[in-house]
């Protein structure tokens, strides 16, 4: 009993004793609510040469995460627009990740509000990096890197989506962009890619890439009434690059936000299954047995039970990387420019130099007519670039450039499941986060 | 600061007066003794509040009914004694200093009592005294007659105002407790809750990553176990909760556990046995089976609609129930026990509770026999692991030890400690590839597919992922009241509630999911956290009798709370066969977590009292919080709130004569939310990148950060009355509330083309609750040999986001934040006509019509609500007793039949041609208006029903017990609906977000019996 007494008494002073302290020690009170927060990098901490190449590899993983998605963020632009042309088919259930492959996203689509915040972070991000490299070594070819990321992120930005699209900034403050047209978008890109090969530093891999993704650009913003002179300045663009150049984005087992996600599904959830002759306009891909679009029927997707599943065998692994800019693209662009200037040996002869570098192409010949050789160029560019986020700007191209009809190049009429029938888009709406922006009121054009 | 100096002041005086004083007093002093006893029979009554009124001097009647209060200053003095079911009395007395005065009391037992005493956060207060109503309900008396097996089942339907929002039927699932409405769009709903005077952990975190099981999270707040509390106050909104400060805007509800009386030893023991059963009658899987128009030979599934579209013909039409069936059912009985001991007295100094209770709940799954016979091949075994067979178990150790201590005639403290340990398995259920209700209710009727009719991941792979959540807790805080004179009481609460938790994932190589990236190579994920609540929290209140009439009451305190969570995430991936610890992945990830915030806040407040009759109050809060931006480093609480006692003892005016007492009440008070430990912060991430195939540290913006941030502001007004009648056999109390929140902490979306983060928070909302409650105790009989009571309680609440600053709306997945609409409404693309228009029986694609555009669909969660509570007594032994809930003003999204009938065609209304016609317009319709599928969500349910009996002493006394009762009950026993799925109440994830019924297991029919023997 005399021991639990003077316990309590020796509790009780002790609890007084806080008292006080706490009392007084709210006269100091900024001292008291103090707190770690050990899981946060102020950006202060990030003003050293270590710091600078901390934000180059962030710049490089949010832009591996913005295109070829992840684990940690799911699908990304290299599978919305697969699903959204005739590339694959969604094998899943949710209705608002199929509204990509019906070409009918709703701007308030919860489920790709964030493809588009993610392009946008890689952007900041990789010129955030280049500027914080400058600091240290203004000869760092990782600055040109930098820029070109940028640049290939406004390429993507305006093949993929309606014209319009802002371009924001917090740096160093908060700045609303306006938003710009498709063309100026592209114009933007080159802006950049000036800049990239400023400062590419003599590093030949980011002068390559430089020189491609100019080459891209300028396809992308030519137009028809000068469409043989526009091409052919891209192609003069990309005459250095080797045939063998490859640019990709590289992934890991090794945190979830590092996998490849595309992996995942199509091998893993049964969503992405590659097409074959989607909506009527589409391209055997699925049926082809071309050895660029290697390919495995597996039965019905195990997700939604309908979807007949197609795979689509170089994203076999979660590390699986992913080429977003490459030699062969060079040829390809190279050759389309010949076909423009009515050249037909020059422009089978330069996609017969990059069939010749897989077994078992053989050489194409020419098919006689001037819309079999667009059909033929443009399938030829399928194939090649299948699943690395070009062919939307490709359909649209042969709507804008080539003058088809958007439901002749486009997967059109009913969908393979649920009653649907396809919408009309032919890109995608900036989702309606972007509403946020004072400056920005909606897509400009929904036009090709 | 000037409130800090003022507060250490008054506490620096309270020190210094009490020991300049304490002997200078001493000398005019003497003491009270004295006995009550029942009016009715003259037993004495334990555990009557015995206070001398205009100070804060009390005591607490033993089992022999006396009470002893010393240091009573010389003088007259009003004595007033009060115990719940009895009627208080008053009397006067006078001390004479040095000597003891006795007065004794003779109370009648009376069915309801208006005036109670309640514990607030300036110490304990009767509510004649309060502007505000606090919600008491009776722990004990629910506790004895009713099927109570969590805290969860304590507060539902229970009080006005307060809803309990359950997630599903698994064993340890957690619910959601929402008090007056939605006030954030972005934070915490919750309300704050108290255990023994300190802050507590009752958080339901998400299972997440590889421990995902898709629905049904656990809620620390069932770590309390009913049987240890003594009494329970919820304070509904922030006309009450002011001096609770930030955190308190969605109120609080205090808990006070069992305190030790003194007396005798007194033992108490319990047995409950029982068990649950799914009787929910789940839909089917229909095929429509037919042969392809073009390719005749093809056997396809034939939708009636394609058949008139000329696509195919219907040959057989196939139906099955997989959640049904015999053979693929995972439907069980599910066993349950719980056995406890409480012991409890001691002496007038030194008392001591303890008690200890072990819980065990199976619940109702296992795997489907269909399943076991397929591993049994697959694995060539011929036994399964126990886990996988029953996924759903939970395992639960609760103990308690408070002592309580008098050190001098004017000091006493109280420990209360508390230990849980929780080990709960959790099936795979569902919003979830692997989830049982979903592989069976998508699966398929199709006869081709017999021999794997499962839709997603097979139950056999889903079962074969064994998630565990375990948690070990102490809770422990010291109380202690000081009362260096009769006009100064001084109380202090230093605690911790400490809480650690893993998470846990294990799948073996070779089992498990097929559809899941690497989980079939070996699956181990640990993921470990502990949470440390600290709470210091001091005051003083001084009451002094201004005049013969008026009375003042000074409160001052100081608060300090400091909450922290630290974690480490572990997984595994590719194990070699035969085991799955952790270093023997051949992938591993791991990650760290952690978040600190740290409350001071400071307090004065000021009540006068005219009378014994009229009380006004006024009150000031002063917080600071680790949280808030540079900007604004504090935020100030006002109150306000007045009470006028009416009537009392049915005295009032000739036309009000029936009634026994009136009091009218007003209350007027700020409260806040603080946001999150980084919210206000800018700051990057660590992430790794893989550079040319080499992981490299790399950072990323995780925040953009906002100096501006402030608390959110929840302001409300409440005014109402308490009316006793019928000779205390009615009462009546109703209260109206408009709470109002501004500064509303909004996760404002940001554009993506700042390409920084999906959203800021920013105080851009308003946020407005009106409503009213309604509460009628009603004893409609009393014969002596048989009583019969009535409990209704009702209320009804308007929940409106008034501004959200001008911004575009908030969208999640079928809900959005939209200025002029409910917090988290339903919104979605709806069916908005359809009609057979060529009288074929069928409805096509073409014949129906959708909104282009989201549309609203109703509140998501329930408007209104009535619950309605009648015991019956007959013999003053058998009680039968029951709870009838009504919830209405709601809209739910019928996922599960959605998804049956658009992604997976396997219901009736698609398949069957005879299906009627809305049926089959909403299966045609839901493919873009998923809102085809918003359904009403009103409901009525008969949760409780139990039949108690307490055993005559002499056949206790057989048992050597001093008394038994021994309890049936059973719980919810029938849902009525209009909703087309089973239980409209069920809401998928857990948080306000999640606007769906998908998948989830029902909750189930619970049977129990139970022996209570007092020693």
């Amino acid at each position: 009993m005399t021991r639990t007494m003077t316990f309590a008494r020796a509790a009780l002073g002790a609890t007084f004793a806080i008292a006080a302290a706490l009392t007084i020690a709210a006269c100091k009170a900024d001292t008291l609510l103090q707190t770690d927060n050990p899981d946060v990098i102020d950006p202060g901490a990030l003003n050293t040469a270590q710091g600078a190449a901390a934000l180059y590899s962030g710049a490089i993983g949010d832009f591996a995460l913005s295109v070829d998605g992840s684990g940690a963020t799911g699908p990304a632009l290299v599978e919305a627009v697969a699903w959204f042309t005739d590339e694959a088919r969604f094998g899943g259930t949710p209705p608002e990740v199929k509204q990509m492959d019906l070409r009918a996203v709703r701007e308030e689509a919860d489920a790709w509000q964030e493809m588009y915040l993610d392009l946008h972070r890689a952007r900041e991000g990789a010129e955030r990096a280049a500027a914080a490299l400058t600091q240290f070594n203004k000869q760092d070819p990782r600055i040109g890197e930098m820029y070109a990321v940028s640049a290939l992120i406004h390429i993507l930005l305006g093949e993929s989506y309606c014209s319009g699209v802002p371009f924001s900034t917090t740096r160093p403050a908060l700045v609303y962009g306006a938003p710009q047209t498709t063309a100026q978008t592209f114009q933007l890109a080159i802006t950049l890619l000036d800049q990239a090969k400023t400062n590419a530093n003599g590093d030949a891999t980011v002068a390559n890439l430089a020189a491609v993704l100019r080459g891209r650009a300028l396809v992308s913003v030519a137009k028809s009434s000068t469409l043989a002179a526009d091409l052919a300045a891209a192609a003069a663009a990309v005459s250095s690059v080797p045939t063998s150049f490859v640019y990709q984005t590289y992934h890991s087992l090794a945190t979830d936000r590092e996998k490849n996600f595309m992996f995942t599904d199509i091998f893993s959830a049964d969503r992405l299954s590659v097409s074959d002759t989607e909506g009527k306009n589409g391209l055997n891909f699925g049926s082809a047995n071309d050895p660029r679009v290697p390919t495995q029927s597996s039965g019905l997707s195990r997700f939604d039970n309908v979807t007949p599943m197609v795979r689509f065998l170089t994203y076999n692994s979660l590390s699986s990387p992913v080429v977003h800019a490459s030699g062969i693209e060079a040829r390809l662009i190279e050759a389309e420019a010949a076909l423009a200037a009515n050249d037909v040996p020059t422009w089978l002869a330069k996609l017969n130099v990059a069939r010749a570098t897989v077994s078992g192409l053989s050489p194409l010949t020419d098919p006689g007519t001037a819309t079999a050789r667009v059909d033929l160029m443009f399938r030829e560019r399928a194939y090649w670039l299948f699943m690395t986020g070009h062919r939307l700007g490709d359909l649209r191209r042969l709507i804008r450039q080539y003058g088809r009809g958007a439901e002749t190049v486009f997967p059109t009429g009913a969908y393979h499941k649920d009653n649907l029938t396809r919408g009309t888009d032919v890109n995608i709406v900036i989702p309606i986060s972007e509403r946020n922006n004072p400056n920005f009121h909606g897509c400009i054009d929904r036009n090709a | 600061m000037r409130v800090c100096s003022f507060a250490a002041a008054v506490l620096g005086s309270v020190v210094i007066a009490a020991t300049a004083g304490a002997q200078a007093g001493a000398s005019r002093q003497g003491s009270l003794t004295g006995r009550v006893t029942d009016q009715s029979n003259g037993q004495p009554i334990a555990s009557a509040a015995v206070v001398v009124t205009g100070g804060s001097l009390g005591a607490i009647t033993n089992d022999s009914g006396v009470f002893s209060i010393r240091a009573v200053p010389a003088g007259s003095h009003q004595l007033r004694v009060s115990r719940v079911g009895y009627g208080p009395a008053v009397r006067s007395v006078v001390v004479v200093a040095g000597q003891v005065t006795t007065a004794d009391f003779i109370i009648s037992h009376v069915p309801f009592v208006l005036e109670e005493v309640v514990t607030t956060a300036t110490g304990e207060q009767r509510t004649r005294e309060l502007g505000n109503t606090v919600a008491k309900p009776d722990v004990a008396k629910i506790v004895d007659n009713s099927p109570i097996t969590n805290m969860q089942d304590l507060l539902n339907s229970r009080v006005s105002g307060v809803t309990v929002i359950q997630q599903n039927g698994t064993v340890g699932s957690g619910s959601r407790v929402r008090i007056r409405g939605l006030s954030s769009a972005s934070l915490s709903n919750d309300p704050l809750v108290y255990v023994d005077g300190i802050k507590v952990e009752t958080s339901s975190p998400r299972l997440d990553g590889t421990v995902y099981v898709g629905g049904g999270r656990p809620s620390f707040l069932n770590d309390i176990d009913p049987d240890e509390i003594e009494s329970m106050e919820i304070v509904k909104g922030p006309s009450a909760a002011t001096l609770y400060g930030t955190q308190a805007a969605n109120g609080v509800i205090r808990i006070t556990t069992k305190r030790a009386k003194p007396g005798r030893t007194q033992w108490m023991m319990f047995d409950e046995e029982g068990y649950n059963k799914d009787v929910t009658d789940y839909p089917g899987q229909w095929y429509s089976q037919g042969t392809d128009a073009a390719t005749p030979s093809l056997v396809r599934q034939c939708l009636p609609w394609q058949q008139v579209a000329g696509q195919c013909t219907i040959t057989q039409l196939y139906s099955r129930n997989l959640l049904l069936d015999k053979g693929t059912t995972p439907l069980h009985s599910g066993y349950r026990s719980e056995r406890g001991i409480q012991i409890n007295g001691g002496s007038e100094q030194v008392r001591y509770f303890i008690s200890g209770a072990a819980d065990h709940e199976d619940g109702t799954l296992r795997m489907p026999q269909m399943e076991q016979d397929f591993l049994h091949l697959e694995r060539g075994v011929s036994t399964l692991p126990g886990e996988q067979l029953n996924p759903n178990e939970l395992q639960r150790i609760n103990l308690r030890s408070n002592l309580s201590a008098i050190l001098t005639n004017n000091v006493d403290v109280t420990l209360s400690s508390g230990y849980v340990n929780s080990n709960n398995r959790l099936p795979q259920t569902g919003d979830n590839l692997q989830g049982i209700i979903g592989s069976s209710l998508f699966g398929t009727a199709n006869p081709a597919k017999a021999s794997n009719p499962w839709g997603f991941a097979r139950p056999a792979e889903g079962f074969a992922d064994v998630i565990y959540r375990r948690n070990s807790r102490f809770t422990n805080s010291l109380q202690s009241n000081w009362r260096p004179w009769s006009f100064l009481a001084a109380r202090g609460t230093i605690g911790l509630d400490y809480l650690g938790y893993q998470d846990e994932a294990n799948n073996a190589n070779g089992e498990g999911c097929t559809i899941c990236d690497l989980n079939r190579q070996g699956l181990r994920t640990i993921n470990k956290f502990v949470t440390a609540k600290y709470t210091a929290d001091f005051g003083a209140t001084a009451t002094h009798q201004l005049t013969r009439r008026i009375e003042s009451k000074t409160s001052v305190g100081v608060q300090f709370i400091k909450d922290q969570l630290d974690g480490t995430l572990n997984t595994a991936n590719v194990f070699p066969p035969g085991i799955t610890r952790i270093d023997a992945g051949a992938i591993k990830t791991s990650g760290e977590k952690t978040v600190e915030s740290k409350t001071l806040g400071q307090y004065v407040e000021q009540q006068f009292g005219f009378n014994e009759r009229v009380y006004v109050t006024g009150a000031l809060r002063y917080d600071q919080n680790s949280a808030f931006g540079k900007q604004n480093r504090s935020a100030t609480y006002p109150k306000i709130s007045g009470s006028w006692v009416a009537i009392e003892n049915g005295g009032g005016p000739r036309v009000l004569r029936w009634l026994d007492e009136l009091r009218l009440r007003s209350a007027y008070g700020v409260s806040g939310q603080q946001p999150g430990p980084t919210d206000a912060l800018q700051y990057l991430s660590p992430i790794t990148t893989s550079i040319l195939g080499v992981d490299q540290p790399a950072v990323t913006l995780a925040g953009l950060g906002n100096d501006a941030l402030k608390p959110e502001r929840s302001q409300e007004f409440e005014s109402g009355f308490d009316a006793g009648f019928l000779h205390s056999r009615a009462n009546f109390q109703f209260t109206y509330y408009n709470k109002r929140t501004t500064d509303a902490l909004i996760q404002r979306v940001l554009p993506g083309s700042l390409g920084a983060t999906v959203s800021r928070i920013e105080n851009i909302g308003v946020v407005t609750n009106k409503g009213a409650e309604v509460s009628l105790n009603g004893r409609l009989v009393d014969r002596g040999s048989l009583s019969f009571d009535v409990n209704i309680e009702a209320s009804r609440n308007a929940n409106k986001l008034v501004d959200l600053g001008g911004l575009p709306p908030i969208t999640g997945f079928g809900y959005q934040n939209r200025a002029g609409y409910p917090l988290f409404g339903l919104w979605w693309p709806q069916m908005q006509s359809y009609n057979d228009a060529n009288h074929n029986g069928i409805i096509e694609p073409s014949e129906v019509k959708v909104s282009d555009s989201t549309l609203f669909g109703g509140s998501s969660v329930p408007t209104r609500t009535l619950s309605f509570s009648p015991t019956l007594t007959l013999f003053k032994r058998l009680t039968f007793s029951g709870l009838l809930d009504r919830r209405s003003g709601f809209s739910n999204l019928n996922a599960n039949e959605w998804f049956q009938c658009v992604p997976t065609q396997n219901c009736r209304a698609i398949n069957d041609p005879k299906a009627s016609l809305i049926d089959q317009a909403r299966a045609i319709a839901g493919g873009n208006g998923i809102g085809a599928y918003l359904e009403d969500a009103s409901f009525w349910k008969l949760r409780e029903m139990s039949l108690s009996y307490a055993l005559p002493e002499r056949y206790a006394a057989r048992l050597r017990a001093t008394s038994a009762v021994v309890r049936l009950t059973a719980r919810n026993l029938g849902t009525w609906s209009k909703f087309g799925s089973w239980d409209p109440e069920i809401a998928t994830q857990g948080d306000d977000a999640a606007v769906y019924n998908f998948v989830q297991l029902a909750p189930p029919r619970i049977y129990t019996v139970r022996l209570n023997l007092g020693f």
